[in-house]
């Protein structure tokens, strides 16, 4: 067929191909690898099997007398609430950057880093109640611990 | 430019297997296609990209410390935080490029500049470490309309084109690729089980209904119910590319995927809409047959006389 078909014809089909192929090639390629470069992703979207266990990172504020206060922020938007799913990479994060981070959080919680003696990231293991819906702790580990 | 469609002569109808396969899309995908169709298509998607900009409020982002922004994204080398001033003039460019887009003036650059502001502000608005999918496929598809020429004004909106046929079918083929990579996600990280087990039951507990706990354990305590869901859902997107190949079964597609992330939304509380709009402004056009506008169908709606 491109050989009737005059020039635009012949750079529009190229282009077609090019485009279309290509992009398909890479949706399936962030598929295939497992990318997530937003927005190149893998599509994951509820891919994981669920059942009544789940594993929940905390971050916990220690007052020098000991008091446990969770850190949550106080004005929670979407944009700060998706901010929890960054409290795993504390662990690998230089002591600059913990401690950064920490501090930002404390913030959104309304909480003086001053009156904290220890933050304490903890990974919870919980079991939810079919009937009633809430969740119960079963395990509590201490991945790492930051002084603000 | 010619007024006929692909050759159904060509060779390529004799022989069997996964090329000719190939070779029978690539001819549908390159043939000529009606100038409105593409219009069509165009404004639709920059219409969903213009509803998702006006009804959020972007300034959130300049709340966000830059300790606690992700890089690895469309928007990554952008300074973090933006100002507020900048986001919302972000959203005020996307708009006004919509605008373009509807009044058919300056319509390709309207909708780049459109798709520019809003990939940005919703890459920026996902950098908080969690991938956000609500906006991701009407991106992906709006990436086929930036390579399209759109119908100068003056064009007849009969005269075809192959600069007018390969676009919306691109589009189409980018929807099918990604409802497919959802589904086969599931198949590869969890196999049956996503279907046969309870887990459905389970993400509907874990989930927060608009409409209160009853309801979901209307659905969560019926396994087979919870099961049958699952099965839908998952059928559903690994039929995709054959439901977007056939021309009649692409409407009830779009009415399928409004199901579909309408009882995501029922059930769960998340917000798809971005989805059902995009797949709807792809399919629904593409479904009509050949000769068929929108603006026919509006102008013979309203010239029905009022019965009283």
């Amino acid at each position: 067929m491109d050989d009737e078909a005059g020039p635009d014809d012949r750079r529009q089909r190229r282009r077609a191909r090019a485009v279309t192929y290509g992009l398909i090639v890479v949706l399936l390629y962030a598929g295939a690898a497992q990318v997530e470069a937003w927005p190149l992703t893998a599509y994951r979207l509820f891919s994981g099997v669920r059942t009544d266990t789940g594993v929940q990172y905390r971050l916990v504020a220690v007052a020098p007398d000991g008091t446990r206060t969770p850190v949550v922020p106080t004005d929670p938007t979407e944009v700060s609430d998706q901010t929890s799913h960054l409290l795993p990479a504390l662990r690998g994060a230089s002591p600059e950057r913990r401690r950064a981070m920490v501090d930002a959080w404390l913030d959104a919680a309304g909480l003086d880093p001053a009156d904290v003696a220890q933050v304490r990231l903890e990974r919870v293991t919980r079991r939810m109640d079919p009937r009633s819906l809430t969740w119960t702790d079963t395990d509590r580990t201490l991945v790492t611990e930051v002084t603000p | 430019m010619t007024a006929t469609e692909p050759a159904t002569a060509d060779p390529t109808a004799r022989r069997r297997g996964p090329r000719a396969l190939l070779a029978a899309v690539d001819v549908r995908l390159t043939a000529p296609g009606p100038a409105y169709r593409l219009r069509a298509v165009h404004t639709l998607v920059a219409l969903v990209v213009g509803l998702r900009l006006a009804t959020r409020d972007w300034t959130a982002i300049a709340d966000r410390p830059a300790v606690l922004t992700t890089h690895a994204n469309l928007a990554g080398w952008l300074p973090a935080p933006l100002p507020p001033g900048a986001l919302v003039a972000l959203q005020l460019a996307g708009l006004l490029g919509v605008v373009l887009v509807v009044v058919r003036r300056l319509p390709h650059v309207g909708f780049v500049l459109a798709w520019v502001c809003y990939a940005a502000l919703t890459a920026l608005w996902g950098a908080s470490g969690k991938v956000m999918h609500n906006d991701v496929l009407t991106v992906t598809v709006g990436v086929v309309l930036l390579f399209a020429s759109v119908p100068p004004r003056g064009t007849p909106p009969d005269a075809r084109a192959v600069r007018w046929g390969w676009p919306p079918r691109a589009a189409l083929a980018v929807l099918a690729t990604v409802y497919l990579l959802t589904g086969v996600q599931k198949l590869r990280h969890s196999g049956p089980d996503w279907v046969l087990s309870d887990n459905l039951a389970w993400v509907l507990r874990q989930g927060s209904s608009p409409f209160g706990p009853e309801l979901t354990h209307l659905v969560a305590d019926r396994v087979w119910l919870a099961q049958l869901f699952a099965a839908g859902a998952l059928l559903l997107e690994l039929t995709a590319p054959v439901w977007l190949a056939v021309r009649r079964t692409r409407a009830p597609f779009a009415l399928a995927v409004l199901v579909m992330h309408g009882s995501i939304w029922a059930f769960l509380g998340l917000d798809y809409s971005a989805w059902v709009l995009t797949a709807a402004a792809v399919a629904v056009p593409m479904s009509l047959a050949d000769g068929h506008r929108w603006v026919g169908l509006l102008g013979r709606l309203r010239s029905r006389p009022v019965q009283t």
